[in-house]
């Protein structure tokens, strides 16, 4: 049973009575399907110029709100890419910078006997190691006495190699000028360097390791993993 | 409105396996209740048929996605009043004055008065009040909220279930049956002073 009909229904009732009548659809929706499938087709000129086919694209807020988000996410990756290039340049001279001292036979000519900056360097290195490898205020400062401890004898040998890279030099010019060679001298010469060299190693490995025995297994492959690099091309590949 | 669910299915089979005059069989079955709650959501012809054949152009566009036992007046009703409801926001942040706009809020679709009186009618003025009416209930459902409105011009003029209209409008039976209440209740405050003087036509 229908329930009765109150006065807003016969109103409402009116209204249904004064609908228009729609004209048919097909056509347009038959030229806006095949529109939507080439855009272009509407506007020949735009189809023809690469400028128009752009605005086209950009015209649709979905495309040009991904280009927007592609644009800063690529910027944003451009600037992380450059910081880390840069920063690994910097961690790299930072490295080389800590081989020549802690090693004699590397670039004697700026050994830490000739830097009176040495002790500066000593620590600004110890504290990029500290952030680098995350060391602790303890394992920091057994580092720090294990380099302080070893850096008078790494001095002396840098310093020794300084000094028979100049007898080397001193050999090279009275063969250039005399034309003579003392052979037993220069083998003596020869044979002190071997030794010396020798020496200049160990005393470096024996550096690392003591300071590699105060890290944790993660610190200790790090450490060792940010000379590795350095060590090939400061050509110190005989450590 | 017209059970035709099987003729749907039909169609939109057809129009899925690349059928596209199937298309034209599903506009010509529902072009005219699309229409009529465009318009009568919107009050402008013009706009109407723009939103329609929009309806029928993402039909054909998203048929794919479609599952194929869709109830199709559902898919289009709910697109359609989504549309509605869209363009109704932009045109009231840019208003303009519509070319058609004498069918506008009176309900008589733009047709001068004089032809809007039905040749049976009493008297001018009672007609005159009759059109007045109209007019005033027109105005008073487009102040109606989005879903009110969907709700009360899918059950009222389109005759659909509450089950149905829950599916378009995206709520329960329940649900619907309280914003049929509501826009019933809202429609006889703003058009007391018409509903007393109102008797059958």
């Amino acid at each position: 049973m229908q329930p009765p009909r109150e006065p807003l229904d016969q109103l409402l009732d009116r209204w249904e009575q004064s609908t228009p009548s729609s004209a048919p659809l097909e056509s347009e929706v038959w030229r806006r399907i095949a529109a939507a499938d080439n855009p272009d087709t509407d506007n020949p000129e735009v189809a023809t110029s690469f400028l128009g086919r752009i605005k086209a694209v950009f015209a649709r807020p979905s495309f040009s709100i991904a280009f927007t988000t592609a644009c800063v996410l690529l910027g944003l990756f451009l600037v992380e890419l450059r910081n880390s290039h840069l920063q690994a340049q910097h961690n790299l001279q930072l490295v080389q910078s800590y081989l020549r001292l802690v090693d004699p036979l590397l670039s004697p000519s700026t050994s830490p006997a000739a830097d009176p900056h040495a002790s500066d360097n000593l620590d600004a290195l110890l504290t990029w190691m500290k952030d680098d490898l995350h060391l602790n205020d303890q394992q920091l400062a057994r580092i720090k006495n294990v380099h302080q401890q070893l850096s008078p004898h790494l001095l002396a040998l840098a310093s020794q190699v300084a000094q028979m890279q100049r007898s080397l030099t001193q050999f090279e010019n009275e063969r250039a000028s005399d034309g003579q060679v003392d052979f037993l001298e220069f083998a003596r010469f020869v044979e002190q360097r071997r030794k010396l060299d020798r020496e200049c190693n160990e005393s470096t490995r024996r550096l690392i390791a003591e300071s590699s025995d105060v890290m944790t297994p993660q610190q200790r492959e790090q450490y060792l993993q940010l000379l590795d690099p350095a060590l090939k091309t400061t050509g110190g590949g005989s450590l | 409105m017209p059970p035709y669910p099987d003729n749907d299915n039909t169609d939109l089979h057809a129009l899925q396996h690349g059928d596209d005059t199937a298309l034209n069989r599903l506009m010509t079955r529902w072009q005219k209740p699309l229409f009529a709650f465009a318009w009568r959501y919107l009050h402008n012809t013009s706009d109407a048929h723009d939103l329609v054949a929009e309806v029928f152009v993402r039909l054909y566009q998203q048929n794919q996605r479609l599952a194929p036992d869709t109830r199709l007046s559902a898919w289009l009703f709910t697109i359609l009043s989504n549309l509605c409801h869209n363009h109704h926001r932009w045109r009231r942040r840019h208003p303009a004055v519509s070319l058609d706009a004498t069918d506008q809020h009176d309900g008589t679709n733009g047709t001068p008065l004089a032809n809007a009186i039905p040749h049976d009618s009493p008297t001018p003025d009672r007609t005159l009040e009759r059109t007045e009416a109209l007019a005033a209930m027109a105005a008073a459902i487009d102040r109606l909220p989005h879903e009110l409105k969907t709700t009360l011009l899918l059950h009222h003029y389109e005759h659909l279930a509450y089950r149905e209209i829950g599916k378009i409008t995206g709520c329960s039976e329940r649900g619907v049956e309280t914003r049929l209440y509501r826009a019933r209740q809202y429609l006889k405050a703003e058009l007391t002073p018409f509903l007393r003087e109102t008797v059958p036509s």
